[in-house]
């Protein structure tokens, strides 16, 4: 018996409680992934993979056992692409290849609430450090209301966040989320009246030369600005370019499907390397997934509200619902804002116009991150 | 050593800049996009 459970007999009871703590946790992520269909791409492999580093001696992660160092596959593969920043990037290229930006392109005024609804990020960058998170931490923090897995893991793992774990939960779990969170948002900054404003669409024909140099123009303007973020934009304008080109199609299409879901794969399970029992449960999680609601119920206010002032100086209103759709989380922000535009009035097609806001937040969330990597470090230095 | 009260100060002006930086990129794509919509409409596809 000694033989076979001596190291287990040896461990202290509260050590069992945190790890046992984070097999519930664990498990509730697999069972949201699952039975809820809450982002199972990335939350059923988070669940599993912090059970796996949440067992005793754990020969996943890299453990040091009587001396010994063992290296283990889930720290080896964090090391080869999440502390290097990788696997976010490479995924991007395959989320680049999936963006239609057509609808944008019709309409680039929409480009405009994309930036409205960053909103959110900033003023929780400003509460985290009201609540005595450190600059580098309450930015880490603060990009969850960037609605982007990528660029959460990109910002928190370049200041090197002890929080990267919790960050990361918290913002797969609120995109999925946002059908809950952002409609009483919605509700309580609109009249009724406001609800119902029409916009008609207009399907123009974007030529192809502009969706070639879409992307470009893009990434090189983004990159000029906030350099920080040329990775980012880089890799996710790459990959629509590699879409619109037109002589790229198996690799748009590899891109898409299968490098999308290898990273995706390796992603969810990597992440849980912070999800140890020692760096999750303590009291800053919580603050961390409080904070989290607040940059995403920020970010679809400051979209709304946007809406609303420029109604104040346009003929043409815009339907203040629309504003929300600014926020990164594609698409399920534009088909929220749509259904809730039918349930005022049948006859009212807001996918569209809430489809050209949505993709504009994509790559405003992206240059939101560049920058406040940009202005922290200017601010730490 | 700084208190929370003045680490969110010290936040504000990122706060601005920040949004700043973002709408001033988002405009120049508006301009650059409102321009190839203008000179390619009617020419290919």
């Amino acid at each position: 018996m000694e033989l076979l459970f001596g190291d287990l007999m040896a461990i202290a009871p509260l050590e069992w409680a945190k790890m046992v703590a984070m097999w519930v946790i664990g498990g509730l992520l697999i069972y949201l992934a699952i039975k809820k269909d809450m982002e199972p791409s990335l939350l059923l492999p988070m669940g599993f993979g912090a059970i796996l580093v949440n067992l005793p001696m754990s020969g996943a992660i890299t453990q040091t056992i009587n001396g010994v160092v063992e290296e283990g596959p889930l720290s080896v593969l964090f090391d080869a692409g999440i502390a290097n920043e990788l696997f976010p990037l490479l995924l991007f290229i395959g989320i680049g290849a999936m963006i239609d930006f057509g609808p944008l392109l019709t309409n680039p005024k929409m480009m405009l609430f994309g930036a409205a609804a960053q909103f959110g990020i900033f003023f929780t960058l400003a509460m985290a450090a009201l609540m005595g998170f450190d600059l580098k931490d309450a930015a880490s923090i603060a990009i969850i209301g960037a609605a982007d897995g990528p660029t959460s893991i990109f910002v928190s793992n370049y200041f090197h966040s002890n929080y990267i774990g919790p960050i990361i939960v918290a913002a797969y779990s609120y995109m999925a989320l946002v059908p809950i969170v952002q409609p009483p948002v919605i509700r309580l900054l609109t009249t009724k009246k406001e609800r119902l404003i029409r916009m008609p669409y207009e399907q123009k024909n974007i030529s192809k030369t502009t969706r070639i140099l879409f992307p470009i123009v893009v990434t090189a303007i983004a990159g000029l600005v906030a350099p920080r973020s040329v990775a980012l934009v880089g890799f996710l304008m790459f990959g629509n370019l590699l879409r619109e080109c037109g002589v790229l199609n198996s690799l748009s299409e590899t891109a898409q499907k299968v490098l999308a879901n290898l990273i995706t794969l390796l992603l969810g399970l990597t992440v849980a390397v912070r999800m140890q029992a020692d760096m999750f449960l303590n009291l800053q999680t919580l603050m961390i997934l409080a904070l989290g609601l607040v940059a995403f119920i920020m970010d679809t206010a400051g979209g709304v509200l946007f809406a609303k002032i420029l109604n104040l100086f346009t003929k043409n209103k815009v339907n203040p619902m629309v504003g929300a759709a600014g926020i990164s989380a594609f698409p399920m922000s534009s088909r929220v804002v749509h259904k809730m535009g039918l349930k005022e009035d049948p006859q009212n097609f807001l996918l569209m116009h809430a489809a050209g806001a949505n993709v504009a937040g994509q790559i405003a969330s992206v240059i939101a991150g560049g920058l406040i990597i940009k202005l922290i470090e200017s601010l730490i230095a | 050593m700084q208190t929370n009260f003045q680490v969110f100060l010290s936040t504000l002006p990122v706060v601005g800049y920040g949004m700043g930086g973002v709408f001033l990129v988002i405009l120049l794509i508006m301009g650059v996009t409102w321009l190839f919509n203008k000179v390619t409409s009617g020419r290919d596809e």
